[in-house]
């Protein structure tokens, strides 16, 4: 069976974009990648993610982390909160 | 087309830098031809000049998700409309600086009726503080900086 890649644009927002030194990039995910394999594979690509807290939108929306991410336009790694 | 018509647009709650007090005024007054309603309540959130250890909080630098936001502020407009008998509701988050004094947030609910009125104010304003990915850098007088985190 082959499994295609996918190159989805993957956002960091308020410290994470500090502690990594970007706010976006692109980045390539196999078909059928979940949200929990997406933290493990930026957790790599970025060791500093390890010791800090976020969460991970699928466009706009806050999946729980066995959810495919296929078909979504941008992941984004989003810090604790801050709003009002 | 009829179904264009019925989607509704995503309204952008951002506006550049602090809610001005003239802002605030405005929509007051542009609501004294709406007679059916009979009680508001506005929450303004204001930066405050925390202290920690030496340093003095200056400003807060915001970023948000905006699409993100503008879509949960949307979800949170409906919730808010179907558990209170609500006559209008406006929401306004700054983005960029906001120095310590400064308005960065105003929430504007509106109801023939008190109860209601003071009800979907919380409820609008704990929500938005729990659920738009909002991001406040906060700026110390004499450089240096935070992330601020909402409890």
């Amino acid at each position: 069976m082959h499994t295609t890649d996918t190159t989805i644009t993957v956002r960091y927002f308020g410290l994470l974009a500090e502690h990594i030194g970007i706010g976006e990039e692109r980045l390539q995910f196999p078909t059928g990648t979940t949200v929990q394999q997406v933290r493990g594979s930026l957790c790599e690509r970025h060791p500093a993610l390890r010791n800090l807290k976020y969460r991970i939108a699928v466009d706009t929306s806050l999946p729980a982390d066995g959810a495919i991410i296929d078909g979504c336009a941008e992941l984004a790694l989003l810090p604790p909160f801050a709003g009002g | 087309m009829s179904t264009t018509e019925k989607t509704t647009k995503l309204k952008n709650i951002f506006i550049d830098g602090a809610i001005t007090p003239e802002r605030i005024a405005t929509s007051i007054a542009n609501h004294q031809t709406k007679t059916g309603i009979g009680a508001h309540d506005i929450f303004l959130g204001q930066v405050r000049a925390d202290t920690i250890g030496t340093s003095t909080v200056s400003a807060i630098d915001y970023t948000a998700h905006t699409e993100m936001a503008n879509t949960e502020m949307q979800k949170i407009r409906e919730e808010a409309f179907s558990r209170f008998d609500l006559t209008c509701m406006h929401v306004y988050h700054s983005l960029g600086a906001v120095s310590a004094g400064g308005i960065c947030l105003f929430v504007f609910v509106s109801s023939p009726h008190r109860q209601a009125a003071f009800d979907a104010c919380r409820y609008v304003v704990e929500n938005i503080k729990e659920r738009l990915p909002v991001f406040g850098k906060e700026l110390f007088a004499g450089g240096g900086h935070q992330w601020k985190e909402n409890r």
